[in-house]
């Protein structure tokens, strides 16, 4: 069981910064565009973090979060699910106008592996908070830079961006919990998020290539635990677009494995879908109408997040709302 | 038009001519709309590349690309430009996939000694970009560079907004306008930044990448000009830079005098510490595309967008793709 720890990152909140407040040049970024890594946000998915205590030079990782408003503080309320139980240990960032933090997840997550959730939420009762002024829509950003032994790579965080204005509605100082709702729906919910996936191009095994895939499942309650991602569907496509369709199950909240020909199963096996000096690619899909994150990391030569395909509105998180301890 | 045109014209015939049979499966979940701004985690009907290279010896300078068709039922002809960052100027070869094919080839085969970035668009049998049906195309880029970074770029997918072929677009047309205006195409990102990076005294790397994103495909490019930009530390100090840009294409190594910065970025950023950047090009409403690549570990990432621009147009020679 995983402590719920906090106070861990109490940074200079009460530095009140005296900064110039020069507008963004260009267009503003529609809230409603669907959830991305190459977005700002109000709620940010790092599809990864892990770490070895015993060897953090072999395996760890460094993730980031920046607050792009120039004239706001923001709380973000930090949610670090453990890929294989999917119990949640929760901690509080603030970061002042302009800042950006770092931290290292051998030093607040050591031996653990999973991903984080990152949710901006108001500096007093703890609520989702969203786009209060125009001019601090979607401040939120993040990445991971992930070592874990022959695989390493940059991921920046997904990022969802809130549809409503300021507190969450239906979350006050009364309330316990609040549901994250990735719907799509204005002045209710958040940006929607990915159904199915698609990882872009797998180059064979048998010519010392090899792929670490990561999944998320992206349902449950952040106060007690993640739901397991349950059956999954999909399928391989080799270089001719021929398609080798595969599920599986998974009794986890991440799936972290290296595609091989025991994973996933497909007939003929992957080193036959994918011979040598030939490319091919896969796509992913929750057999459950859920939200489904992930990315993949190549050997030697970084990683990505996954290509969302479709979409759905029927993501939700149940969300414990307390006050930021910063 | 640089010459080596024939050499992956040839290569992408190979894989015309092993066009599969169609899997009909789709995906589950809701159609991604094609209203949602340009991002590296959606599909679209136009793909940049935000850098490739191929050095002398591709052992250590190489980049491996890859262009994937993602819809099983229809095959996409595909015309790719790889730019020259240096000149502006393009080369350009088409690719035909077959339904739910993927192509990859190494930068090295086909442009060698050249640096650069690629833009890849869907379009009908004479050449001319296609609509919101063809917005299924994705790729990505793994690079591997002199300098000691590597990492994979995900392609930045643009999507169609309009159905069929761009209005004004024919078989007598010699020419088309990639407007990405928000109304033919998503629009580009008018500022970026580079979110959180650490300081070089303590061992890490960072080279920036930044392309224009104009000019004429069938000559040359347009050239950046200046950047500007503010970097801050992780107190939250502000310092303005600009820096010159000559080519179309940037790459450079953030490190003291690149950016210039008062004091210089190595004491802005100093030991134990972070900082960030946020980029505009100067000049106007111009926009641009752009990566960042890390070391240690390996890692690069294409920049998230701040602003946007609607101003942004590529001029792209129309030719039958001749699949």
């Amino acid at each position: 069981m995983l402590k719920r720890a906090r106070l861990l990152f109490l940074l200079a909140i009460v530095a009140a910064p005296k900064l110039s407040v020069a507008a963004e040049p260009g267009l503003v970024y529609p809230l409603a565009s669907e959830a991305s890594d190459q977005r700002r946000g109000n709620v940010l998915f790092y599809n990864l973090f892990t770490s070895k205590a015993a060897n953090p030079a072999a395996e760890d990782t460094r993730l980031t979060i920046t607050n792009h408003s120039e004239t706001s503080a923001n709380f973000v309320h930090l949610f670090f699910v453990d890929g294989t139980s999917g119990l949640v240990a929760s901690n509080f960032i603030c970061l002042t106008a302009a800042q950006t933090a770092s931290f290292r997840a051998s030093d607040v997550m050591p031996d653990f592996r999973g991903y984080l959730i990152a949710v901006s939420v108001d500096g007093v009762v703890g609520c989702p908070i969203g786009d209060t002024f125009q001019t601090n829509s979607n401040r939120l950003s993040g990445q991971a830079h992930v070592k874990s032994g022959k695989f390493q790579g940059t991921l920046p965080a997904v990022a969802a961006a809130a549809l409503f204005n300021g507190v969450q509605p239906g979350c006050d100082a009364n309330s316990v919990t609040s549901t994250l709702r990735f719907n799509g729906v204005n002045n209710d919910g958040y940006t929607r998020l990915p159904r199915s996936l698609g990882l872009d191009e797998i180059r064979s095994r048998t010519d010392g290539h090899a792929v670490l895939l990561v999944l998320n499942h992206i349902a449950g309650d952040l106060s007690g635990g993640l739901n397991p991602m349950g059956g999954v569907s999909g399928a391989l496509l080799g270089f001719t677009g021929a398609t080798f369709p595969f599920n599986f199950n998974v009794v986890k909240s991440q799936k972290f494995t290296q595609i091989s020909n025991s994973f996933p199963v497909t007939t003929p096996s992957f080193t036959t879908v994918i011979p040598s000096g030939t490319t091919g690619w896969a796509r992913f899909a929750n057999t459950s109408d859920v939200p489904l994150l992930g990315a993949a990391l190549f050997k030697g030569a970084g990683g990505v997040n996954l290509r969302s395909r479709t979409l759905t509105s029927n993501g939700t998180l149940v969300f414990p709302v307390e006050s930021p301890s910063c | 038009m640089r010459l080596r045109t024939v050499l992956i014209a040839a290569t992408a015939t190979v894989a015309l001519a092993s066009l599969a049979p169609a899997a009909r499966a789709q995906d589950p979940g809701l159609a991604y709309p094609a209203t949602s701004e340009m991002s590296d985690t959606k599909l679209g009907s136009v793909l940049f590349f935000n850098l490739y290279s191929s050095g002398i010896d591709p052992s250590v300078d190489e980049t491996h690309f890859a262009i994937t068709n993602g819809d099983g039922t229809n095959a996409q002809r595909v015309r790719i430009f790889l730019v020259d960052g240096a000149t502006g100027s393009a080369l350009s070869t088409p690719l035909c996939l077959g339904p739910n094919q993927t192509f990859g080839l190494n930068a090295s085969q086909v442009d060698p000694g050249v640096r650069g970035w690629i833009i890849a668009v869907a379009v009908d049998v004479n050449g001319c970009p296609l609509g919101t049906e063809a917005n299924v195309l994705s790729g990505l880029a793994h690079v591997k560079l002199a300098e000691g970074f590597r990492g994979t770029l995900p392609a930045v997918a643009v999507s169609s907004l309009f159905s069929g072929t761009l209005p004004g677009c024919d078989a007598n047309s010699t020419t088309a306008a990639l407007s990405f205006n928000g109304v033919s195409f998503n629009r580009l990102p008018r500022l970026a930044s580079v979110d959180n990076f650490p300081s070089r005294a303590d061992g890490t790397r960072q080279l920036l990448v930044v392309n224009r994103i104009a000019g004429n495909l069938g000559t040359t490019t347009s050239s950046i000009g200046k950047i500007v930009g503010n970097l801050w530390d992780d107190a939250e100090s502000r310092h303005g830079y600009v820096m010159l840009a000559p080519a179309s294409q940037l790459v450079a190594e953030l490190m003291n005098g690149t950016p210039v910065t008062a004091p210089p970025m190595e004491t802005v950023v100093s030991a134990g510490r972070t900082g960030w950047t946020r980029i505009r090009i100067f000049g106007g409403d111009i926009a641009h595309l752009g990566a960042v690549l890390f070391t240690p570990p390996n890692g690069a990432m294409n920049l998230p967008t701040s602003t946007l621009s609607a101003a942004s147009s590529l001029t792209m020679p129309v030719s039958a793709p001749g699949c």
